[in-house]
């Protein structure tokens, strides 16, 4: 078993990884929200169980695609345009983007909080030899 | 009055545990916006010198597993709360810096005992 310490530096680690990637789908999505045809990018967080430690670590799951329909535009010269001369946009709803990016920001200013209380409870145990 | 030499043990059982709490509340964090996560959490270090007082050493082991803390869950199954997992998070900060802090004043004794200059 590892010390507690490098346990909270561990979990805190995978927690700041799959909000990072949870931010860069989330930006992903909104700087397509304008191609057509495109559909939004989803993924799941998954529980992970460190065996040799025995932490629960944090990942991300395969990335899935929102199959859901998006609005139809008319414009008959589009490329992709179909018989009627309908596109359909993307299905990108903007605010859920942004506060699916502010809430992955949120999460991960918490990781990187107790990232560092465990690096200053190392401070100050190293303080002990120090004296 | 406790012997020095006890407190000196006291106090980095206190830290270890403020240690192995911290770090469960960072897997609750970690873990926020899992589905169906669970928070975990172990009992307070006076519980856990009460079961040891009582029932002896192995007590003091067991009551160190990490259970599920009962809380309100969000619709997806997930019972962390973000807010109160910082503030415990600093709680036990604040109990590790305590401890290391007895741990060196009683080193100091020691060393004032023993008449060397500090």
């Amino acid at each position: 078993m590892i010390d507690p310490l490098s346990q909270t530096m561990r979990a805190a680690a995978s927690g700041m990884r799959a909000q990072s990637q949870r931010l860069s789908m989330a930006s992903e999505n909104l700087s397509n929200s304008d191609t057509h045809g495109y559909k939004r990018k989803l993924m799941n967080f998954t529980q992970q169980v460190d065996h040799q430690s025995g932490i629960s670590t944090v990942g991300v799951s395969r990335p899935m695609l929102d199959r859901s329909q998006g609005e139809m535009i008319f414009d008959p010269d589009h490329p992709l345009a179909n018989e009627q001369g309908l596109v359909e946009s993307s299905n990108v709803d903007m605010i859920v983007e942004m506060a699916d990016a502010r809430e992955a920001n949120r999460s991960f200013e918490a990781n990187l909080t107790t990232f560092r209380q465990a690096g200053e409870m190392y401070r100050g145990l190293l303080g002990l030899l120090r004296q | 009055m406790a012997h020095p030499v006890s407190l000196l043990e006291l106090s980095s059982n206190m830290a270890r545990h403020a240690a192995t709490r911290h770090s469960l509340i960072s897997q609750n964090i970690a873990n926020a916006d899992t589905p169906g996560y669970k928070a975990q959490d172990v009992p307070d270090f006076a519980d856990v010198m009460k079961a040891q007082a009582m029932r002896g050493p192995q007590a003091a082991v067991n009551a160190l597993e990490a259970t599920d803390r009962q809380s309100l869950g969000s619709p997806n199954g997930n019972t962390v709360s973000l807010e109160d997992e910082i503030m415990r998070g600093s709680k036990a900060q604040h109990d590790h810096e305590l401890a290391v802090s007895i741990y060196r004043s009683t080193l100091t004794m020691m060393k004032t005992a023993v008449g060397k200059n500090i």
